[in-house]
């Protein structure tokens, strides 16, 4: 999750998009990649399907912007949503969901990146890994039993004698104090 | 075409955290994911519960090479946040005498020449088993300590005490609690009806960044006197 500065979308942001101003296309790409990535996560397990998604979303989004704006500009994320949904329909329809999934889920995508989205990545893992040391044990525990380690859920709430619903609180709590810590990692 | 979610919706049902759990119908689940497309707020949560939940996916909140009993090491939840709260409350009582003590004397009763020892009820949010039964005493206060999860470090917060047909009873601006420390508060309990339901809603004053404080609920039972 790269740092953003704010942006509207308004009309002027759509044009400035369709323009090709290349602050607007990179603000554009990491703010709905990064939507798209959490998206497509629960649908798409290959992360090279995953990016393959992406990618064509915004080719499409792009391409049919400059042929026609959107009649109401603030509805931008949503018009973003529903081309992704689209997309994916299209990759299931092609088969490519069959295609085998669990060996290549933890490869790493082979294509490599450009030399400064390299330096961006390894300052953003040097932040995000800050923020994850500076949190109370007991949430890197529950994390990593969620979210590493897939965990039976039901199996989490029993060893620590909770039910689902604190389950949700304690999780909120930790991504509460991640997002302040990552924040504070990256404007300090 | 799923139904549309609102932001408060959003917030309240803790639908990132369900989203995250994969707890979600699909329909659900699209809705959800059509809303944080669209609200600035909610993307933002989104995008750093994505990226947490990515980077510990990677192994960077430690791998799964540290030894299973581990796990078992980790005292359970319930007994963790009473030791949160009970030697914070033990350590608090007398700091909380001041206020009892202002509250006793404002009604001019008497001076109070003593400690006197509160059992705080501990409320947790609503999500979570059976209201707790606080029992009041004629001519006493209810002693309330709210988790609030360890979250609020500094500014304002605001409660909110209502009876269950939505009726307010007491509402304050105080200091948030220090270091994961809860919320006490002493009401009087001549506000309650014995018997009846009460909620108390904690929430955060805006501008306070306060962002740690869950937004919750807190529902208890008055016991007879």
């Amino acid at each position: 999750m790269a740092r953003l500065q704010f942006h509207e979308f308004d009309k002027a942001y759509v044009d400035r998009l369709v323009a090709g101003d290349p602050e607007t296309e990179r603000h554009f790409t990491r703010y709905f990649g990064d939507l798209m990535t959490l998206k497509l996560r629960s649908r798409l397990r290959s992360p090279a399907a995953i990016e393959d998604a992406k990618q064509e979303t915004f080719v499409r989004v792009l391409t049919s912007l400059k042929r026609k704006r959107l009649a109401t500009p603030e509805t931008l994320g949503a018009f973003v949503n529903s081309t992704c949904n689209n997309v994916v329909f299209e990759l299931y329809r092609s088969g490519a969901r069959t295609s085998p999934l669990p060996e290549a889920y933890d490869e790493a995508d082979e294509r490599k990146p450009p030399a400064d989205a390299a330096i961006l990545a390894s300052e953003q893992q040097g932040i995000v890994k800050a923020a994850l040391d500076g949190l109370p044990e007991k949430d890197r525990d529950l994390l990593r039993w969620l979210f590493f380690e897939e965990r039976d859920k039901d199996e989490i709430c029993r060893t620590l004698n909770i039910d689902r619903g604190y389950l949700r609180v304690l999780l909120h709590r930790a991504k509460t104090r991640f997002r302040e810590r990552f924040t504070d990692q990256r404007t300090g | 075409m799923p139904s549309a979610m609102d932001h408060r919706q959003a917030i309240e049902t803790l639908a990132l955290e369900r989203y995250l759990l994969g707890e979600m119908a699909e329909e659900e689940r699209d809705a959800f994911e059509e809303h944080f497309f669209s609200c600035a707020e909610c993307a933002e949560d989104a995008r750093a519960a994505g990226t947490m939940r990515d980077a510990v996916a990677g192994g960077m909140a430690g791998s799964a090479q540290q030894p299973a009993g581990r796990v078992l090491q980790m005292p359970a939840t319930r007994r963790r946040l009473a030791s949160v709260v009970v030697p914070w409350a033990a350590a608090a009582s007398l700091a909380l005498v001041a206020g009892y003590q202002g509250l006793v004397l404002r009604q001019g009763q008497k001076q109070l020449a003593a400690p006197i020892a509160l059992s705080p009820v501990t409320l947790r949010p609503a999500s979570r088993g059976q209201e707790p039964v606080v029992s009041a005493t004629a001519g006493a206060v209810l002693t309330l300590a709210v988790d609030l999860g360890g979250g609020v470090t500094n500014g304002d917060i605001e409660y909110e005490i209502r009876h269950a047909d939505g009726a307010t009873i007491a509402s304050d601006r105080v200091p948030a609690p220090k270091d994961g420390a809860p919320l006490l508060l002493l009401v009087p309990s001549s506000l309650f009806q014995p018997g009846q339901h009460y909620e108390l809603l904690v929430k955060n004053m805006k501008n306070s960044g306060n962002a740690g404080l869950t937004p919750a609920d807190y529902r208890f039972t008055v016991g007879a006197r």
